[in-house]
């Protein structure tokens, strides 16, 4: 079932101070209409004022009652973008291949690659043995992870 | 749709529009009996019966007119709502 907009208790706070001020509206036109002076009538007028105050304070709060609603609504109604969907993209550094357990590095290098790696893609690079490129001093590259099984990257 | 339905459906603001009418129409009438009195306790009753009948007709055409509009926008969100859950 949807939420009202208004509850109960702001109908009835409108109904009763709009009944309550028109009364008082039309007792102050009332006394002011049966009195022959000025001095008598502005006590009257001073009510009227009263009356006029109450039925517009009353509908200030029902409307900023009502906005207030709709505001509280929307915070939970309209979805934020964090809540929202997307697919999710899968970025491969290393695709899955066996010629990926090809260890490769270029003379002069300080990391050996999977044959795969960007960073040993446009370089003379010769494929050995994992103890050949230890014995000359090389460590396994931090991006393509050789050490690790295949399909194990940091991307 | 003939005016007919389109008036019972936009009620409130048909209300609103008539009360604005009646506030305005209040208010001259009220001025027109203060300038037509001769002394001044002779004119405080229209300055009431007028201007503050005047004033609330306004005024409660101003709140039907917000209430209508607050109403529209509450019926939005039950259709953003609707379709909200059915995406999910």
């Amino acid at each position: 079932m949807t939420a009202q907009l208004w509850e109960r208790g702001s109908r009835l706070v409108l109904a009763a101070g709009w009944s309550v001020g028109l009364l008082v509206v039309f007792l102050s036109w009332w006394g002011t209409s049966g009195e022959a002076t000025t001095d008598d009538q502005f006590r009257w007028l001073g009510l009227g004022v009263f009356g006029l105050i109450l039925c517009l304070a009353v509908s200030a709060a029902w409307v900023f009652t009502g906005m207030r609603a709709v505001g509280v609504r929307i915070r939970d109604v309209v979805p934020r973008p964090s809540d929202v969907r997307r697919p999710v993209v899968e970025i491969r550094a290393v695709p899955d291949a066996v010629v990926d357990d090809v260890l490769v590095a270029a003379a002069g290098m300080r990391y050996y690659h999977r044959s795969s790696c960007p960073l040993a893609q446009g370089k003379a690079i010769r494929p050995a043995e994992r103890a050949a490129h230890l014995r000359e001093g090389r460590a396994g590259c931090g991006v393509c992870r050789p050490d690790q099984p295949v399909g194990v990257s940091a991307a | 749709m003939n005016l007919l339905d389109w008036a019972r459906n936009q009620w409130d603001r048909v209300a609103a529009v008539t009360l604005f009418v009646a506030g305005v129409l209040a208010v001259f009438l009220g001025w027109l009996g203060v300038s037509r009195s001769a002394y001044e306790a002779e004119s405080l009753p229209y300055i009431v019966s007028g201007g503050f009948f005047g004033l609330l007709a306004l005024g409660a055409g101003g709140v039907l007119w917000l209430s209508a509009d607050l109403r529209d926008e509450w019926r939005k969100l039950d259709s953003i709502e609707q379709a909200w859950r059915e995406q999910r």
